[in-house]
């Protein structure tokens, strides 16, 4: 870290000296920490402008007048010290790191550095050992709970699936809600590419697989740091993509710098194993069936086994494949019927993670290189799941004699994927998921002693028939998803200082990739029995272009300017081709070419955008403690209608250092900074929106009951069709706006031993382009138009406390990391009172926005109640009464985060642990309810007995209460079965979906490591540098106080993946548990 | 130096400015999709979204109405009349006309009228009428008058259905007029249904509109304009002219049948075979009650259609070959527990008959077990699965797929004709019009039967089954509330397949008679809510439609459609 400051400011720092020749003072200014020299520091005498500048060894030589008493040693990062000279010619001096963030430089919009205090906005920044160092192949989850305002909810345990973040909660209505990524100066592309097709924010889902997110493109090895731009006002800069943050992502590869010792390699290596979080706790009393009968059924409500009830009598039942065709060794053999209490465990594997980089970082002060090669290979705890990932990674920059600055940077990342299908409505028939059935397997399936394949037709096998479900060994076999992106980023640079106050730089790049999925079923499975493939092929790519012009200029002593003009040209292409296949000619070749038929898929296309636009910064500082900055930019996009092509916005912040301000004396309050800003950001939108079309031979598999396109007739000609688009285009879209007001402080206390940040946004976003529900009868599902405003409120809050810093070295630090926004969808459209979106998959559950309620609520199906809301009961069957509506029955938006990370170090030992709080929330989740219906958990093999709901009668007609003879309600009487507690109109399975929706309020042990420094002595006769060696532990324990018991239940998981969709799980793949040791060497 | 600045900068400048040329926003044009297209290309997509959107797949109109006609069982909502405005059986159909089927007629009649295109408007107009006619018979009120006028209006109200009938009428007269239109414009093959003869369309417009008046019949007097229809006695005159749609075999893209794609996927049918439905065909009364059946049970014939109605998984059911689990109605069944064949309902005797029943769902102990690989799936008839030869298999496929959706047919025009006649609204010969009903219903299923390759059933053996439905018609002691329940319970095992006229019959006539699951003498069927009058609208639809009225309740009389009495 404080190499990169101290190349930072060398190009940030200037003053003038003044030369006053009366004495001489010497010294050398050398790190606390290991003693090596510290170059730039700036040394002058207290109450002069008289000073200078320590050298590349740390050495400086200052003149000093007589009068001098104090000299006053400062540079950015570090804590700034005043030295009595006390008659001394020699000063050295050890100078420590500045706890104090304020001080830091920070890299903010348009790549520039600059120093903390001077931003009227709240900015995190999280290095690069901290994303590499916790074992987490995805860079996005290595940052959960460590910053707050920020909200990452991973996909499932899967390896390389996708991974969601939002900053200041949800902006867009039915767009992308992700911040814009930055690397390098460059956009850097985070499509979630699925077999569906690219971005598909509002869409439901094919057979489920989890797809990786774009930016796992990216080599955690190779993250310098990454700064978190979390306002509009820190990202109006960028244009339209700021609205919803920016992670600004610096790379060793693209920012080589000179090293002091000319040549650096640095090595890290990673082994580490992953092992499913949690399994539930199983009962192991009953097998499959109903009423304490046998019978091949999927839910274990059957008879009990021998030994676990004195009454149990069933000791052997008919073999599952007995009559099966193709299986005739089976007929008439009987197995025994016995628990296998290990079925789901023993399903699961242990993954394993190989990591490996070396990172080459040389020069001199005019030239320097940089080389990072790294490797990943993760499997996964589902067998037959894969992440890989290499990439090479070249930077490099030289000052030419004339002075001109030229860099360049090349990237390229090969990312593999072997994935499995995963996530289903369990209830329904003809499941290809791997997970169908598999955290509830009945538990007298023998699933691991059985075959799952067919000898004669390949097929699945399992123990309830194939029209249900595979056989999750088959289907992790024999089912999947592949994906392949080669992704390459090249970037050149150039820069130049035309007068000493006036810098010229020029940067331009291409990120672009190319992704190869497929989707996959081999035939005579559950979900497509004449097998299918689905492939996807995308090849996208961005150019960007800056040119800007940087003056930083002291006007006065009292005064600084800093100010910036840029001129942004950008392009993005995409072309995406998708085929369907369908039929399978040989059983296991998945290629295109092994299909009896071929049709082209919807998704299919080719769009382009372009955008430029000019944009301003001026920022003015008075005596270093007070700050204003004024922004501005003008985009012109190509998407939009000419007449509205062109949208501007301004944003102003300022910051003031209290403590400076008002001449506070350091003591209690080290520092006191006060801030604020208001910020627009506009938007512009997709492509090709402008215009309403036809789709030719268009097949809506949405609506499921039509003949696909072309039709060709029995006996006749194919016939070409068209119809027209379901979405209703507007011709005179305007571009979208948010605009925002942050207001906080950032306070230091008791010797930097505590610091709190505090800010409260509030962010209004309106006329947002996006699709809004039509009413069916006008002839289209929605139209894309301006409307609506969404408002996001919050408070962010980080702590850093060290409540122990002893001589000996023993450090205690706790920092902690707090994020609540409330956010509401405020208006829609007039006569609009909903917006569904994300329905499918066969749930009955959607997303919804609603005027006045938060964001993507959802509306499931719900059981009738009577005013004081008592359920009602059905007194014909004791069950509960389904109501005829839907509503809302839940919010999947968490009221707030907490991440607490400890830290202990001592003598080059340092212990980390990582809990944080995910308070509310809900998730509709059929795993939870299918193992409930199922009858599998531990405690529900409690079941002898019967139950009543507790309820009031009500009449399934009226949906009213019966009332007795005094108009009192009724209360429930009727006696059920435990067993119908969880099967029908009651909580379990094909119950209303509110019973299927939990509090997901959880505890974690997030991440918990030890590491360990060599000490300096021991390497010194080697040729390392530095050596460290780390433990670390990922998803250690979780708990979820509001799932039912026995569950063991993980509810960080979201079915649609990178998608505005919360808070909907179709048994997807659980998450994961991971240990790694990290050996890391320089020499 | 001075001239390095300068060359720095303009090379800075030239490069920053580059590809920013006049042009350089000008490239919004959609390359991937066209806006407009040509007629003939918007007609074959109406049709194949109207077939659709009627039929017996999960998102068309007969998978509600076919199990609230007890033809069908299924274990949801519907099995007790339960259906909610959010359910896909609800959602799609609502979807498919409105933004695919009827978007597109308007578009063709706009760009016909334009283009003097007579006969494509004649052909769009008429399928409009239709389109609204079971809009309104379906759903009562519905968007009519400003619908599919978008963007000018996005929020269209209701119109009633009363008001929407007699337009629908004009619609059919205009159709007609430009059908007779002489246009420089032929379609041909792109026309799904007739293939372009503009005959056969005006004889479905004609046929169309006979129905619409029948279904007045009771809270209008249309006694004229049925009598004009007649006189002329211009419909559909025999199976080959029936309004319906007929599939292709191609996979990919799917041209199948939507019905037999979900049905005949090998053991994933949704669809139960009613036990209801097939006793009254077989001729059984397993419940014990003698309403049951109506005046069909009277015939004492078993209808031989059963073969080409039923696909039955498993030949005979027996000791050796059993359900793979217990099963709710069947002959019988091995106990895993216990070894021994059960036998569940001995009046199946070994037919290989497995089904569960209506409103037994979460009641009925055997009801959640599968039965993919054992249970009765819908046949060669209704969704062109495969005739029943007697030797059992499974489902997988192979099946025919080609087999049409049914709209209007040319048996339903006779029953229609039959109900008019003994209803007095027109003079003719009841009875004969019911004959011909029925010849014309065994007509259709011979016709499936050798499109797939299958016997075909003898005039003899219709005959046995048409006389004994006659004799008992013809009784003097026969009332015409029974004859009338003849006619239309022959039109509702006619109708398998396209459940949507089954259930406007019920409502307006009470027939046929229905199952009931308080009055049987089964202890696990219990019917908990009334016959809905019409399905509650879409839900998504209200709550996006201001000037949409408030959810009703299915069940009232307000939810009645304006036919209903």
């Amino acid at each position: 870290m404080r190499k990169f400051l101290l190349v930072s400011a060398l190009c940030l720092l200037h003053f003038s000296v003044a030369w006053a020749q009366e004495r001489s003072i010497t010294g050398r200014v050398t790190a606390t920490e290991d003693g090596s020299p510290l170059p730039g520091v700036n040394i002058v005498v207290k109450g002069t402008t008289t000073g200078t500048v320590s050298d590349a060894e740390g050495s400086y030589r200052l003149s000093v007048p007589e009068s001098a008493t104090t000299l006053i040693f400062s540079f950015i990062g570090l804590v700034t010290q005043e030295v009595e000279i006390a008659g001394r010619s020699v000063i050295d001096l050890p100078m420590s790191q500045d706890v104090t963030q304020l001080n830091e430089v920070v890299v903010t919009s348009m790549n520039i550095a600059r120093e903390k205090k001077a931003l009227g906005y709240s900015v995190e920044t999280v290095s690069g050992n901290k994303i590499s160092q916790v074992a987490e192949p995805d860079p996005l989850r290595a940052l959960t709970g460590k910053v707050p305002g920020v909200n990452i909810i991973s996909s499932s345990g899967a390896p390389g699936s996708s991974t969601r973040i939002t900053i200041r909660g949800n902006t867009s209505l039915l767009n992308n809600n992700q911040p814009l990524f930055v690397v390098d100066g460059i956009p850097y592309n985070n499509d979630y590419v699925t077999t569906e097709g690219t971005n598909t924010n509002t869409g439901g889902l094919t057979a489920g697989g989890a797809f990786s997110s774009r930016i796992s493109d990216l080599d955690p090895n190779d993250i310098k740091s990454m700064t978190i731009l979390k306002g509009a006002n820190a990202a109006a800069l960028y244009g339209a993509r700021a609205a919803n943050g920016v992670i600004v992502i610096t790379t060793k590869s693209g920012s080589a710098g000179a090293s002091k010792k000319g040549l650096e390699v640095t090595y890290s290596g990673t082994f580490g194993i992953e092992k499913i979080a949690n399994l539930p706790n199983f009962q192991n009393s009953y097998g499959t069936g109903t009423n304490f009968a046998y019978a091949q059924a999927n839910g274990s409500w059957g008879a009990p086994f021998i030994g676990s009830r004195p009454y149990a009598a069933l000791d052997s039942i008919p073999h599952w494949y007995a009559g099966r065709p193709g299986m005739g060794e089976f007929d008439g053999v009987k197995v025994p019927y016995r628990a296998y209490p290990n079925n789901v465990k023993d399903f699961f594997e242990t993954g394993q993670i190989f990591e490996n980089s070396i990172s080459i970082s040389g020069g001199n002060e005019k030239s320097a290189i940089s080389v990072t090669l790294s490797q990943l290979n993760q499997t996964g705890f589902v067998p037959e799941t894969e992440f890989k990932r290499h990439n090479i990674s070249v930077g490099g920059k030289t000052v030419l004699a004339n002075g001109l600055i030229i860099g360049g940077n090349l990237a390229y990342t090969r990312s593999v994927q072997r994935g499995v299908l995963s996530g289903a409505p369990s209830a329904t028939s003809g499941d290809p998921s791997a997970f169908a059935r598999t955290l509830y397997f009945g538990r007298n399936w023998d699933v691991q002693g059985q075959p799952y394949q067919n000898p004669v037709d390949l097929g699945s096998e399992f123990f309830v028939g194939r029209d249900q479900v595979n056989n999750p060994y088959w289907a992790v076999e024999n089912s999947g998803i592949r994906s392949t992106v080669d992704r390459y980023v090249a970037a050149f640079n150039a820069s130049y200082d035309i007068k000493d106050w006036l810098n010229l730089t020029y940067r331009i790049g291409l990120n672009g990739y190319t992704q190869n999925t497929y989707e996959f079923q081999r035939p005579n499975g559950a979900g497509a029995p004449l097998g299918s493939i689905t492939q996807v092929d995308v090849f996208a790519d961005e150019i960007n272009s800056d040119l800007i012009a940087t003056v930083t200029k002291d006007i006065n002593e009292n005064f600084s300017l800093r100010a910036l003009a840029g001129w942004n040209v950008n392009q993005r292409t995409n072309n995406t081709q998708s085929v369907n296949g369908v039929g399978y000619v040989v059983f296991d070749i998945d290629q295109m070419t092994n299909v009896n038929a071929v049709t082209p898929n919807p998704n299919s296309g080719y769009s382009r955008r372009r955008l430029y636009g000019f944009y301003g910064d001026i920022n003015l500082g008075y005596k270093d403690w007070a700050f204003i900055e004024l922004m501005a930019r003008n985009d012109w996009s190509s998407t939009l209608p000419v007449k509205n092509r062109s949208f501007f916005y301004p944003a102003i912040n300022g910051s003031i250092m209290l403590n400076e301000a008002l001449g506070m004396q350091a003591g209690l309050i080290n520092s006191i900074k006060v801030r604020a800003g208001w910020a627009s950001v506009g938007n512009d939108t997709s492509p090709y929106l402008l215009s309403t079309v036809f789709v030719v031979n268009d097949f809506d598999n949405v609506t499921n009951n039509s003949a696909g396109r072309p039709f060709t007739p029995a006996g006749g000609a194919t016939i070409p069709t068209a119809g027209q688009n379901a979405v209703l285009a507007d011709p005179n879209l305007k571009p979208e706006m948010t605009t925002e007001i942050e207001a906080g402080f950032d306070v230091r206390l008791w010797n930097d031993r505590i610091g709190v940040n505090f800010t409260y946004y509030d962010k209004e976003s309106k006329d947002q382009i996006a699709q809004i529900s039509l009413p069916e009868e006008t002839g289209y599902q929605a139209q894309l138009t301006n409307f609506g405003t969404v408002s996001n409120k919050g408070v962010e809050i980080g702590i850093d406390v060290t409540p122990i810093k002893l001589e000996n070295g023993l450090t205690w630090t706790i920092t902690g990391a707090y994020t609540r926004n409330r956010n509401e969808v405020v208006s829609l459209r007039d006569g609009v009172n909903e917006i569904q979106f994300g329905s499918g998959f066969g749930g009955s559950v959607s997303s919804v926005h609603r005027p006045g309620q938060p964001y993507g609520q959802l509306l499931g199906t719900v059981d009738a109640r009577d005013e004081d809301g008592n359920l009602l009961i059905d007194p014909s069957n004791g069950q509960l009464i389904r109501a005829l509506d839907p509503q809302i029955i839940g919010n999947p938006n968490p009221d707030y985060i907490l991440g607490i990370t400890n830290t202990i170090s001592f003598k080059g030992f340092t212990l980390s642990a990582l809990w944080d709080l995910r308070q509310g929330g809900d998730l509709f989740s059929t795993t939870v309810n299918s193992m409930l219906g199922r009858g599998v958990l531990a405690y529900q093999g409690d079941r002898e007995g019967n139950a009543i709901i507790d309820g009031v009668y009500g009449n399934p007609e009226t949906f009213e209460p019966y009332l007795d003879d005094s108009d009192n309600v009724i209360p429930n009487q009727t006696m059920i079965e435990v067993n119908s507690l969880y099967f029908g109109e009651s909580f379990g399975v094909n119950s209303a979906d509110e019973w299927a929706v939990f509090d997901a309020t959880t505890y974690r042990l997030r991440e918990a490591s030890l590491t360990y420094l060599l000490p300096k002595s021991i390497l010194s006769r080697t040729p390392f540098g530095a050596v460290s060696i780390g433990v670390v532990g990922r998803n250690l324990w979780n708990y979820s106080p509001n799932f039912p018991k026995d569950l063991n239940y993980d509810p960080e998981t979201n079915q649609f993946g990178a998608r505005n969709v919360q808070g909907i799980e179709y048994s997807t793949t659980p998450s994961a548990r991971r240990f790694s040791v990290t050996l890391r060497a320089t020499f | 130096m001075k001239s390095k600045f300068s060359k720095i900068l303009v090379v800075f400048s030239i490069i920053g400015l580059m590809g920013c040329g006049k042009d350089f926003l000008d490239i919004n044009e959609d390359p991937n999709n066209p806006t407009d297209v040509s007629l003939e290309l918007l007609l074959p997509s109406v049709q194949l979204d109207m077939a659709g959107a009627m039929g017996t797949s999960g998102g068309g109109l007969s998978q509600i109405t076919m199990s609230y006609m007890h033809q069908i069982v299924q274990r949801n909502n519907q099995n007790d009349y339960g259906v909610q405005g959010v359910d896909f059986g609800v959602t799609a159909p609502w979807l498919t006309l409105y933004t695919r089927s009827l978007a597109d007629i308007e578009t063709i009649i706009k760009k016909s009228e334009e283009q003097e295109a007579y006969p494509y408007l004649g052909m769009a107009l008429a399928m409009k009428a239709y389109c609204y006619s079971i809009l309104v018979d379906i759903w009562g009120d519905v968007p009519f008058s400003q619908a599919n006028k978008a963007p000018e209006i996005l929020l269209p109200v209701y119109d009633l259905g009363e008001n929407i009938y007699p337009q629908l009428i004009d619609m059919l007269d205009d159709a007609i007029e430009n059908l007779e239109k002489e246009s420089i414009f032929e379609v041909e093959e792109e026309d799904l249904i007739y293939g372009g003869d503009p005959d056969l369309w005006i004889q479905f417009a004609n046929s169309l509109k006979l129905k619409m008046y029948n279904q007045m019949r009771e809270v209008d007097d249309v006694s004229a304009e049925v009598t004009a229809l007649l006189t002329e006695n211009n419909f559909i005159s025999v199976g080959t002219e029936d309004f319906q749609l007929t599939y292709g075999t191609s996979v990919g893209p799917d041209n199948r049948n939507p019905g037999y794609v979900q049905e005949w996927a090998p053991g994933t049918a949704n669809y139960y075979v009613s036990p209801y439905f097939y006793e009254i065909m077989a001729n059984l009364n397993t419940f014990d009650h003698p309403d049951y059946g109506g005046r069909i049970g009277a015939t004492g014939v078993s209808d031989p259609r059963i073969p080409y109605y039923f696909y039955n998984q498993i030949a005979e059911v027996s000791a050796d070959d059993s359900p793979e689990n217990p099963c709710s109605y069947c002959y019988g069944y091995v106990d895993p527990n216990t070894d021994a064949f059960i036998v569940q309902v001995p009046e199946l005797g070994g037919t290989g008959m497995v089904a569960i029943w209506p409103f037994s769902l979460d009641i009925d102990p055997n009801e959640g077990f599968a039965q993919g690989a054992s249970q009765t799936v819908l046949g060669l008839y209704p969704l062109g699965g495969k005739y029943d030869d007697g030797e059992g298999g499974a489902a997988s496929f192979d099946g025919n797929p080609q087999i049409p959706q049914r709209m209007l047919t040319f048996y339903s025009q006779k029953f229609t004709e039959a109900e008019l006649y003994l209803t007095n609204v027109a003079t003719g010969d009841d009875a004969l019009a019911l004959r011909d009903g029925m010849r014309a219903a065994f007509a259709k299923v011979n016709e499936f039967a050798t499109i797939a390759g299958a016997p075909t059933i003898s005039t003899a053996t219709r005959d046995t089954y048409i006389n004994a439905v006659l004799a008992d018609y013809n009784d003097p002691a026969t009332t015409d509330e029974e004859r009338l329940e003849h006619i239309i319970t022959q039109k509702w095992i006619a109708s398998f397949g396209f459940g949507v006229d089954a259930y406007t019959d019920y409502r307006r006539t009470g027939f046929p008679y229905i199952f009931d699951g308080n009055t049987d003498d089964l202890n696990f069927t219990v019917r908990t809510k009334e016959f809905p009058n019409a399905f509650p609208w879409p839900t998504n639809n209200l709550a996006s439609n201001g000037n949409a009225p408030a959810q009703k309740v299915i069940t009232s009389e307000d939810a009645k459609p304006f036919w209903m009495e």
